[in-house]
């Protein structure tokens, strides 16, 4: 629901926008976007008959904004081969468009973080929930393990292991083994949280009752940015609103059938606030035309 | 080996932040890592969340103590981790004077300026003069200050007795005159300025005053 939202308010603001369902095996992107049923989407890019992930779009609605579907991509594609999974991410790579928005499920099976790891920056969608927030950081020490094998060759990444004293602790749940990596082998640590600087993590706490503490998205934000070595931006809340109900059981996207709600409101200040901090880092970077890529 | 982080980066504020800012991010830092609290209680185990209490709780003892902060500041300095600029007590301003009469010299030179003038034999003669008379009027404590030179400015600079009171003692008018329990002590402060008997002149203007009335 929020991908395509923000998918809606950033096409209407004049981005080109391409939303792709990833959530493979569970999608559901197409059911908010009213696209034709037959319209088939990833599985004629994975079939080879079309050549481009571009090809495989269908237009939607909303001027700018195009969909990439994986409805009919089959109940097991979940479990993409290795192959499949390195060319989608090529063809995410080589999308012509300056937003690529990728809806991901839950979860944290490789196919996930690897996609989630296609650009250097990504969106996190919890809500106030322990779970869900449990579930978030142990989304976000699982990609921080996958970083750190895919940067470590698998030599260094065993004679660093062998290294370590983890207390018991399974390693693959230490979210600390940068540092401890760190204090083992300066050289490969210093490595290491270069590679995570360059990830930044943006998450927008939906859901929110008023009973809930609405400083909730800043404390966690202050937490990850005290503890973990990339940068985390918290981008807003999303007032809780019996309404989304109401346009999911219509079909419909929130954002065009609710307009004038404080819950449609908190999505554009979301959409405004990442399109803020992007301009904010392109002038820091000095006009790098890198297009932006998110999931959720 | 990575430096242990400052105070300063434990409570994550500037250098010179302000006791004010230092208590928020306390306060921050305790709602963050309380036991319960939903944005870490999956993230650290009770010891690892005590530790970080413990370490802002000292941060916090030592940052909102003028003398310790200075102290720490110091250390940091000696260390090369804080510029000397940086420090806060080179950051701290002293709040404005309430009174301000125009003299940038401060009242250090205005006290030696009254007392050179009230040290002269020929001051001295007229104050033993006037002192030596039962009663004593407004107008001869006027004369004698007038005599030496000295402005009401500078009386009310050493005394802070208003211009509006001393205008009114020297007027000798009872009706806008401060009541008695008040007025002796400004007369003990005017005398004072300019080295008389406060006693003496405080018993002859009341006798005065009596007269008058």
């Amino acid at each position: 629901m929020i991908t395509a939202n923000i998918g809606t308010l950033l096409a209407r603001k004049g981005k080109r926008v391409m939303l792709v369902d990833l959530d493979l095996g569970s999608s559901n992107l197409h059911t908010f976007l009213e696209v034709s049923d037959s319209q088939k989407g990833l599985d004629r890019f994975l079939d080879k008959q079309v050549d481009a992930l571009e090809k495989a779009a269908v237009p939607t609605a909303v001027p700018n904004l195009s969909f990439i579907g994986s409805r009919h991509c089959g109940t097991e594609a979940a479990n993409l081969y290795t192959a499949q999974k390195q060319k989608i991410i090529r063809g995410l790579r080589n999308l012509d468009v300056d937003y690529v928005l990728m809806d991901l499920g839950a979860g944290t099976n490789f196919n996930m973080l690897d996609f989630f790891l296609t650009d250097n920056q990504g969106i996190c969608i919890l809500t106030s929930e322990p779970t869900a927030i449990e579930n978030t950081f142990n989304f976000i020490k699982s990609v921080y393990f996958r970083v750190v094998k895919r940067t470590l060759k698998l030599s260094e990444f065993n004679q660093v292991t062998k290294k370590m004293d983890l207390s018991g602790n399974r390693l693959d749940q230490s979210f600390l083994i940068v540092n401890e990596i760190a204090k083992n082998d300066p050289e490969i640590g210093a490595r290491l949280k270069e590679r995570l600087k360059e990830f930044q993590f943006k998450f927008v706490v939906n859901q929110v009752r008023q009973k809930d503490d609405p400083a909730l998205g800043t404390k966690i934000e202050k937490v990850c940015n005290r503890h973990f070595y990339s940068r985390f931006t918290f981008l807003g809340n999303i007032r809780y609103d019996e309404k989304v109900h109401d346009s999911i059981q219509l079909r419909q996207n929130f954002i065009s059938r609710y307009a004038y709600t404080k819950t449609a409101n908190d999505l554009s200040r979301i959409a405004r606030n990442l399109l803020e901090g992007d301009d904010k880092e392109r002038e820091e970077k000095k006009g790098a035309p890198d297009p932006m890529k998110e999931g959720s | 080996m990575t430096p242990k982080r400052t105070y300063y980066e434990i409570l994550d504020i500037a250098e010179d932040a302000s006791f004010e800012d230092i208590h928020r991010a306390f306060r921050e830092i305790q709602s963050i890592y309380e036991p319960g609290s939903l944005s870490t209680y999956s993230l650290f185990s009770t010891k690892e969340r005590t530790a970080i209490l413990t370490e802002a709780e000292q941060a916090y003892q030592t940052l909102t103590s003028r003398e310790k902060r200075d102290a720490y500041d110091r250390k940091l300095v000696d260390d090369g981790r804080l510029s000397e600029k940086k420090r806060f007590a080179n950051k701290t301003k002293t709040p404005s004077p309430v009174f301000t009469t125009g003299t940038p010299e401060g009242n250090g030179r205005v006290e030696k300026t009254v007392k050179e003038k009230t040290a002269g034999a020929a001051f001295s003669k007229l104050r033993q003069k006037m002192q030596a008379k039962p009663a004593i009027s407004g107008r001869d404590l006027k004369a004698l200050r007038q005599g030496a030179k000295i402005s009401l400015a500078d009386i009310f600079e050493m005394s802070r007795v208003s211009i509006t009171t001393l205008r009114a003692i020297e007027s000798d008018n009872t009706a806008t005159l401060p009541p008695s329990i008040y007025l002796k002590g400004f007369l003990k402060s005017y005398a004072e300025c300019l080295d008389l008997d406060p006693a003496v002149i405080v018993r002859g203007y009341m006798a005065n005053i009596s007269q008058v009335s």
